[in-house]
């Protein structure tokens, strides 16, 4: 059921590689909207309801919320991000779900494999 | 079942590095990728890194990057080296190149970077149709840009749209020179679709099916078996 109100949504579960050590989470999620703002502008940056759900700094997982319209977007920004914090890095989306709860499945099975 | 390449990869340096490599493109979902020399001499140790590749489950491919200053330089190149290499391109700096380039079937892909992206004008295309070479992108080119990103956005995302009405494949690639360039095939489905606003599911077919054909055909060619387009050796 979709409330009455917002659109749907959809969950992304991404994954960092960095040169050396992984950087906190609030540096990942201030380059993740630079990046999508840089893009898309401000606007765009709205209309895809973009909202930072987790980021683990041991592993590199973070789950990250948008509108289903916004997913190419989203994705094409995590993509251009090339360097974070003075290093090298690299952002891959893992798995796009419709709720957070098969996302935190994925990853507890990743993690466990 | 959809099978993913990446085109355009830097000729790993050494062995851990190809190593390292294959193991990213596996867990990145990659079935094949295509090393990328910029000369003959780079490709010496190519054996050795397909078993490497092939270790991890990766079909390695051997491709030749071409970047002549004149079309006489390019058909030597082209002589010289066409049959060494899986896959060969060229990066196209100025006018002669590009014509020269696009009417000639060994070529497979062309690549404009910066300035040199006017060069995919109508009568490009046109030569590029009747000798089936793709365009190509790669996102590394991209990232290069920097401010310059959006002028070269606008004059490609016009240049491919006329590209496609005519029936020119496109294939976008990492053009990653270590394993922080590399990206998930999704995602660079997802950006060429988004950056050059192609239709929807168009970008799949760009780093799956259209730089696949390229590589079955030009097995076909390299292969003992193959006399002319069209006319194969049965063996018996």
């Amino acid at each position: 059921m979709v409330r009455v109100g917002r659109g749907k949504r959809r969950y992304l579960l991404f994954h960092l590689t960095t040169e050396g050590g992984r950087p906190e989470a609030w540096r990942v999620e201030k380059a993740v909207y630079e990046a999508y703002k840089k893009l898309f502008g401000v606007k765009g940056l709205s209309e895809a309801e973009l909202a930072w759900i987790s980021y683990e700094e041991n592993s590199g997982f973070g789950i990250l919320r948008c509108s289903h319209r916004a997913v190419a977007r989203v994705r094409t920004a995590l993509t251009l991000i090339d360097e974070l914090d003075g290093r090298k890095a690299r952002i891959c989306t893992v798995r796009v779900s419709g709720t957070g709860k098969t996302l935190k499945k994925t990853l507890s099975q990743m993690k466990s494999s | 079942m959809r099978r993913f390449i990446d085109l355009q990869v830097h000729w790993p340096g050494s062995l851990e590095e190809a190593e390292l490599l294959a193991s990213h493109l596996r867990k990145l979902g990659f079935k094949a990728v295509a090393l990328t020399a910029s000369k003959l001499e780079e490709a010496e140790n190519r054996q050795t890194l397909k078993k490497v590749f092939e270790e991890k489950g990766v079909e390695a491919l051997s491709r030749l990057n071409l970047k002549p200053e004149g079309s006489r330089q390019l058909l030597e190149a082209l002589r010289a080296c066409r049959r060494s290499f899986e896959i060969v391109s060229v990066i196209c700096l100025s006018k002669q190149v590009a014509r020269q380039a696009a009417k000639d079937h060994r070529v497979d892909t062309l690549l404009f970077p910066g300035r040199a992206v006017r060069l995919m004008d109508e009568a490009e295309v046109e030569l590029a149709r009747s000798s089936g070479v793709a365009f190509e992108f790669s996102l590394s080119m991209l990232l290069n840009l920097e401010g310059r990103l959006p002028g070269y956005l606008a004059e490609a995302g016009r240049n491919v749209k006329r590209a496609l009405r005519k029936g020119i494949r496109l294939v976008f690639s990492s053009g990653a020179s270590n394993i922080y360039g590399l990206r998930a095939p999704r995602d660079l489905a997802a950006t060429v679709e988004t950056l050059l606003e192609l239709p929807s599911g168009f970008g799949l077919l760009t780093v799956s099916k259209f730089p696949m054909e390229i590589v079955e055909r030009n097995k076909a060619k390299l292969s003992r078996a193959f006399i002319e387009p069209g006319v194969r050796l049965v063996l018996g």
